[in-house]
């Protein structure tokens, strides 16, 4: 069912009459003017509400490529062919799926939405992350007829059980991951790796466009205010800029433009190489070349990545659903008293100058400081990029989390899906986050309820 | 839940108002500023309803006839049979698409979440069947996790581990009817025998059996939520939403389908990749039927007539005439650039994966050029005169 904004306002109205809570239809616009109020199973994939009609086509364009299946370059079909040889998946959509988040796979099953970065001790070039001589820096798990995928991933958990401080009892997963049937020979023996789930990809743009001076003016890396919480920037190599810049997207933030994310996903996970990545994303003792042409020099067009880029800058961001205002205030309050807000910042301000003008100048509600934090021993990959530690992981957007049930169809949340849902989530927060997950812990039933609902209605 | 014409009943004892029609439909008064009157809203709404229940029916209708010529496959399996079946499927898929103008509307067909399971477009063929990569690709030639196809199956397996993953619906079925589509100037050669004697012909046939009754059934469903005399069903909500709202709906649904369905993945993706696979119904090569179709369900909505193959003429208010009470100028031009659009979609030629294969430039490429631009501008116009409707401002 669509929430009508004009129900939105009506019902604000009377509330601000009543003076019950305020700020009101501001929690409800998550994406400020790009916000759409639609809870289907396809409320992430809309166009940005405010923007103008001309723009469509391009946006429709950029979808059909995002929805697009590559194929083999040695195939009859020309244009969207170079597949692999070495991939993930095969279209962006299938990580993606409805513009929404990947889950871990089965035990053994080949993930969709889910892939396991790699890399060795020390670094690279630009202080990038070093990587396999054989591998390089991301597991290939499927491969064209001819050549072998480059691993097989396993998953195990163990159940952890615990007890909250009233007596009640909860369980979460502890994932083991091994990587077996490497294809072209041992990998380093020293191998870091890192799981990683898909994210979603609305809202992008909005995060773009806010400032650097204001993402950087929030940072405190050496917890000079002493309240145990850091939150520091990762400064990374832009491809697409040619310069070390402040990095925003990912896990770990280990990217700076939504183009070098979006180029680097079409070389790491469908084999597709454009213009940032012109080079096959395989190495020399792989011994790939001669068997598998190009589908082109190279495969992907800067126009149609320049599409596929403004389709996920202007996807809308979903309408928060406030079902019960007054329990909505209790969960809000309780958040922001348990500190959570410390780092998941509730409310950002996108720059006036934004180019996308859509985008700029909007009061948005992510969730995030797009910073990075030590979550602990708990949740470490151990696995360093570019300034981010092996502890550290960038605090991700909380906006339309409570609809990835309807949408995806499950609610596997964290860095590699681990946790089953919102509170198996909070319970994995550890490091900076450890007091305020105490403090979660102590709550009453009914208040750990209140916060968990509210991070749903997000 | 109620039938939109239940609730039209209990509007007509709750809310006095002027009655517009002798027997029941009645509006709530038009708010004050509104640039069109909610007389004319509820008129255009109840038409739409109307037309919903007359265009699924003769889906629904169209698709047993289909269903009964697989059964006579099934017991003559032959050349004649098989062309006929074929001929059949295409006949079925031109009155569907007639309905798809009621997608991305919040209608049935979206809140029961069966269109992916009716018309998943793109697929992947190997995960159907074999195909000449893979001549052991497929549901069908894997024994060994699937020992029994059936209905069950295949709908449990729909959309499993890729969007393209597609094992029910039209262009399921289209892919065991034709096969790939590896012909320059025709569509796929798929040959009867496949379902008699070829490897695992016995489970393509109960493949295409069960994949056919599945989407009858599904589109029983989603008919039925449209049905005049159902008083229980799904869609029983529609008229309770605001005519602002509902006026808002609707044509959310005629500019996807106009612009992002027709002009952006059906004609300008397949343009931009050069892919024959990016053609709609690219085995059979009917894309061209499925483009028409597709503007008829437009036709009928916005101007408000449609003859059902199975049914009477069906004769009034469109969408038209709600814009054209606020704004005639506004209304004409949508009347306009949609009568160019149908002209300019009409004038593609068959079959449209030529079009997506020729040089840029010519002729053949820019027709196709054409229509989408055609399209588009009908999308703005139709956003002009949402505009001058003045369905966001809040009132009474």
């Amino acid at each position: 069912m669509v929430f009508g904004l004009q129900r939105a306002r009506v019902v604000c109205s009377i509330l601000v009459t009543l003076n019950v809570g305020l700020p009101c239809i501001g929690d409800l616009l998550t994406g400020g003017g790009t916000t759409v109020f639609d809870e289907s199973v396809n409320a992430f994939g809309f166009p940005a509400t405010n923007l103008p009609i001309e723009q469509h086509p391009r946006f429709f364009a950029g979808n059909a490529f995002f929805n697009t299946n590559w194929v083999d370059a040695s195939s009859e079909v020309n244009g969207r062919d170079g597949l692999g040889p070495l991939f993930n998946v095969r279209s962006c959509s299938t990580c993606h799926f409805k513009d929404g988040r990947g889950q871990p796979p089965e035990e053994t099953a080949v993930p969709d939405g889910w892939l396991m970065r790699i890399s060795i001790p020390g670094t690279s070039e630009h202080n990038s992350p070093r990587p396999d001589p054989v591998y390089g820096t991301q597991v290939s798990v499927r491969a064209l007829p001819g050549a072998m995928p480059e691993a097989s991933v396993r998953i195990q958990y163990k159940i952890i059980d615990g007890f909250y401080p009233d007596g009640k009892s909860y369980q979460m997963l502890d994932p083991n991951y091994s990587l077996t049937q490497w294809a072209y020979g041992d990998p380093h023996a020293e191998l870091l790796s890192s799981p990683r789930v898909a994210s979603v990809v609305f809202g992008l743009g909005l995060l773009d466009a806010v400032s650097k001076d204001d993402i950087l003016s929030r940072s405190d890396p050496d917890d000079k205010d002493g309240d145990g919480i850091s939150g520091r920037p990762n400064w990374v190599w832009s491809p697409s800029l040619g310069k070390k810049e402040l990095g925003r997207f990912g896990w770990k933030a280990n990217k700076a433009t939504l183009t070098d994310q979006t180029a680097g996903a079409f070389l790491g996970d469908i084999g597709i190489t454009n213009s940032l990545f012109p080079g096959e994303n395989y190495s020399e003792s792989q011994n790939l070349s001669e068997k598998f042409p190009s589908g082109g020099s190279p495969e992907l067009s800067d126009r149609d990545l320049e599409d596929v880029v403004f389709y996920m800058q202007t996807l809308a961001v979903p309408a928060a659903r406030i079902e019960d205002r007054t329990k909505f205030n209790q969960g809000k309050e309780l958040f922001s008293q348990l500190r959570c807000v410390a780092c998941h910042t509730p409310r950002l301000e996108t720059a006036k100058d934004y180019p996308v003008t859509v985008l700029a100048e909007q009061s948005i509600r992510p969730y995030t400081d797009l910073l990075l934090h030590d979550m602990g021993k708990g949740l470490a990959d151990g696995r360093p990029d570019f300034e981010a530690s092996g502890t550290e992981w960038r605090t991700p957007p909380l906006w339309g989390i409570g609809l990835l049930s309807k949408v995806n169809k499950h609610t596997r949340l964290l860095h590699d899906g681990r946790a089953r849902n919102v509170e198996e989530a909070i319970l994995w927060h550890g490091g900076e986050a450890e007091a305020s997950k105490q403090e979660f812990k102590r709550l009453t039933a009914e208040q750990r309820g209140l916060v968990i609902r509210f991070v749903e209605s997000l | 839940m109620m039938s939109p014409r239940l609730i039209l009943i209990v509007l007509l004892v709750w809310i006095p108002a002027p009655v517009l029609r002798a027997d029941f439909e009645v509006a709530p008064p038009t708010p004050e500023g509104q640039p069109f009157s909610n007389e004319i809203a509820f008129e255009f709404l109840s038409n739409y309803a109307t037309l919903a229940w007359y265009l699924y029916s003769d889906s629904v209708k169209e698709t047993v006839r289909f269903n009964m010529a697989v059964y006579r496959f099934r017991k003559e399996p032959g050349e004649v049979s098989f062309g006929e079946l074929k001929k059949s499927w295409i006949e079925a898929r031109k009155v569907y698409g007639r309905t798809e103008v009621y997608r991305f509307s919040d209608g049935p067909i979206d809140q029961m979440e069966l269109e992916e399971l009716i018309n998943a477009w793109p697929i992947d063929e190997s995960y159907i069947d074999y195909t000449e990569d893979d001549p052991g690709s497929g549901i069908i030639n894997n024994l060994k996790d699937y020992p029994e196809i059936n209905s069950r199956l295949l709908r449990q397996l729909n959309v499993v581990g890729g969007e393209t993953n597609i094992s029910t619906g039209w262009h399921a079925i289209e892919f065991l009817l034709w096969g790939q589509d590896r012909f320059v100037d025709g569509p796929g050669q798929r040959k009867w025998t496949d379902f008699t004697v070829a490897p695992n012909a016995d489970r393509r046939m109960n493949y295409l059996v069960a994949a056919t009754e599945l989407l009858r059934s599904h589109l029983v469903a989603v008919a039925d939520q449209w049905s005049m005399s159902n008083y229980d069903n799904a869609s029983g909500d529609f008229f309770l939403k605001r005519p602002t709202t509902l006026m808002k709906l609707v044509m959310r649904g005629v500019s996807s389908l106009a612009g992002r369905e027709l002009a952006a993945e059906r004609m300008s993706l397949a343009l931009r990749s050069k892919s024959q696979e990016d053609e709609h119904s690219c085995f059979s090569d009917t894309t061209h039927f499925d483009f028409i179709a597709n503007m008829e369900g437009l036709e009928a909505i916005l101007f408000g007539a449609f003859k059902p193959v199975y049914g009477p003429q069906v004769e009034g208010k469109g969408l038209y005439d709600v814009i054209a009470e606020a704004d005639q100028a506004a209304a004409d031009a949508v009347k306009q650039k949609f009568y160019v659009a149908k002209e300019k979609v009409e004038a593609i030629e068959a079959p449209f994966d030529q079009a997506i294969v020729a040089a840029d430039g010519s002729p053949k490429q820019v027709q196709v050029q054409e229509a989408v631009s055609a399209l588009w501008s009908l999308v703005y116009a139709l956003a002009d005169a949402e505009e001058l409707l003045e369905l966001d401002v809040k009132r009474g």
